[in-house]
């Protein structure tokens, strides 16, 4: 029995830990995007929704699954063996536990990766209409109907960022202009 | 079994010492004919090519070769290429660093806006394993969207897309010259795709502004 508590512990723990991966979101950058400019575009929120983001199911919940199902199942079998099958039942324990250990890896790997987001529909300068699904971080402003917004593109992962703080008009920046020095006669 | 030993070991080295390679992308090459049709639209366009959105870290998702990441600037070139199709494609066109309001384009004499947004982009390669030789491949597929702007404010958007693929003999070593291919061809089909839309928006525009010239006013 310890071992089918080990195998059940393992399976929620990794999971535990793929649901804390951080995506991308208003204040969390992966590492490729750093040190690199990103198009940006101005436009104005004009409506905001809750969405279920259905996550990616890798396929290793299901692999880590069947690995603890089968580990659990041989320990039963090997136990429990004179009365699962006819003599020898650790093969069917062994399967029996993989795929059940799949089912149930390949559950709490995709429940893990699922989750709640936005959806924004914004209206850019030009009179473009955008709609687009953001992962909501911590740190995370939710942006209201009216504002101000921009719209970044960072290696095709497009971001909605508030502009409220953003002026509408600068003065052109300085360069530097560089005198020649009179020539000496 | 020393020498196997340490040939092992300076051939793993190797391996991780290469886990990063910089992707060099070649521009496309478009001809006129490449286009849906040769003729030039008449008028005179302000034309916006948002850059700066498609540099990514192009990795696969498989086992094989998952250690390698490749640093890729797809828009080398993206621009120059753009700018030259659409020379190709309209009498007159103006590159300008921004979008433009209708005011604004009427007082600078401009018939309309063309605007070439940057969207999302996927990038990704594999291993094809063979009997003698592997064969890297790679696919990119670029997103955006094309909007027309003329007088009376925006007149159309359609979404644009640019797949392209491409594939080499090697091994995790050459995955580059893949990218290198499938960015290009991608870009390539982005760009035509692009130009072809705006060609399209733009006589939907044309033919609105015509028709609503040609109806009584109350």
């Amino acid at each position: 029995m310890k071992w089918l508590g080990m195998a059940m512990l393992g399976i929620v723990m990794a999971f535990g830990v793929a649901g804390c991966a951080k995506r991308p979101s208003q204040n969390v950058y992966n590492y490729d995007e750093v040190g690199k400019s990103s198009a940006v575009s101005f436009g104005t929120v004009v409506s905001r929704r809750e969405i279920d983001i259905t996550g990616k199911n890798t396929g290793t919940g299901a692999l880590i699954g069947g690995a603890a199902g089968a580990g659990a199942g041989s320990y039963i079998g090997s136990g429990a063996g004179s009365y699962i099958g006819s003599g020898d039942g650790t093969a069917w324990a062994v399967a029996g536990g993989a795929l059940a250990g799949a089912v149930i890896g390949a559950i709490a790997e995709q429940s893990a990766a699922d989750r709640k987001g936005v959806e924004y529909v914004v209206v850019l300068e030009s009179g473009v209409t955008l709609t687009i699904a953001q992962d909501v971080g911590e740190k995370d402003v939710l942006l209201n109907p009216g504002d101000r917004v921009i719209v970044q593109n960072s290696g095709g992962y497009q971001r909605v960022l508030p502009a409220a703080n953003l002026p509408t008009q600068i003065e052109r920046p300085k360069g530097i202009k560089i005198i020649d020095p009179e020539p000496t006669q | 079994m020393r020498s196997i030993f340490l040939a092992a070991m300076l051939l793993g080295a190797g391996m991780l010492a290469g886990c990063q390679s910089n992707v060099p992308v070649t521009a496309p090459s478009i001809s006129p004919t490449d286009l849906a049709t040769q003729n030039k639209t008449a008028g005179k366009y302000a034309v916006y090519i948002q850059t700066g959105g498609w540099q990514k870290d192009v990795d696969t998702d498989a086992f094989t070769c998952s250690a390698w990441t490749f640093p890729t600037d797809f828009e080398n070139g993206y621009v120059t290429s753009a700018q030259g199709a659409f020379r190709e494609s309209f009498q007159e066109v103006k590159f300008v660093p921004g979008t433009l309001n209708p005011a604004d384009l009427a007082a600078q004499g401009f018939d309309g806006q063309i605007i070439v947004y940057q969207g999302a982009m996927d990038a990704k390669f594999g291993i094809t394993p063979g009997f003698w030789t592997n064969t890297p491949n790679a696919q990119v597929a670029f997103h955006g969207i094309v909007a027309v702007v003329g007088p009376d404010g925006l007149s159309g958007q359609s979404n644009v897309k640019g797949e392209g693929a491409g594939q080499t003999t090697g091994s995790c070593f050459d995955i580059d010259d893949a990218i290198a291919a499938a960015g290009t061809n991608a870009m390539k089909s982005f760009i035509v795709n692009a130009v072809n839309t705006s060609k399209l928006n733009v006589l939907e525009m044309r033919a609105k502004g015509a028709e609503q010239a040609k109806s009584p006013t109350s």
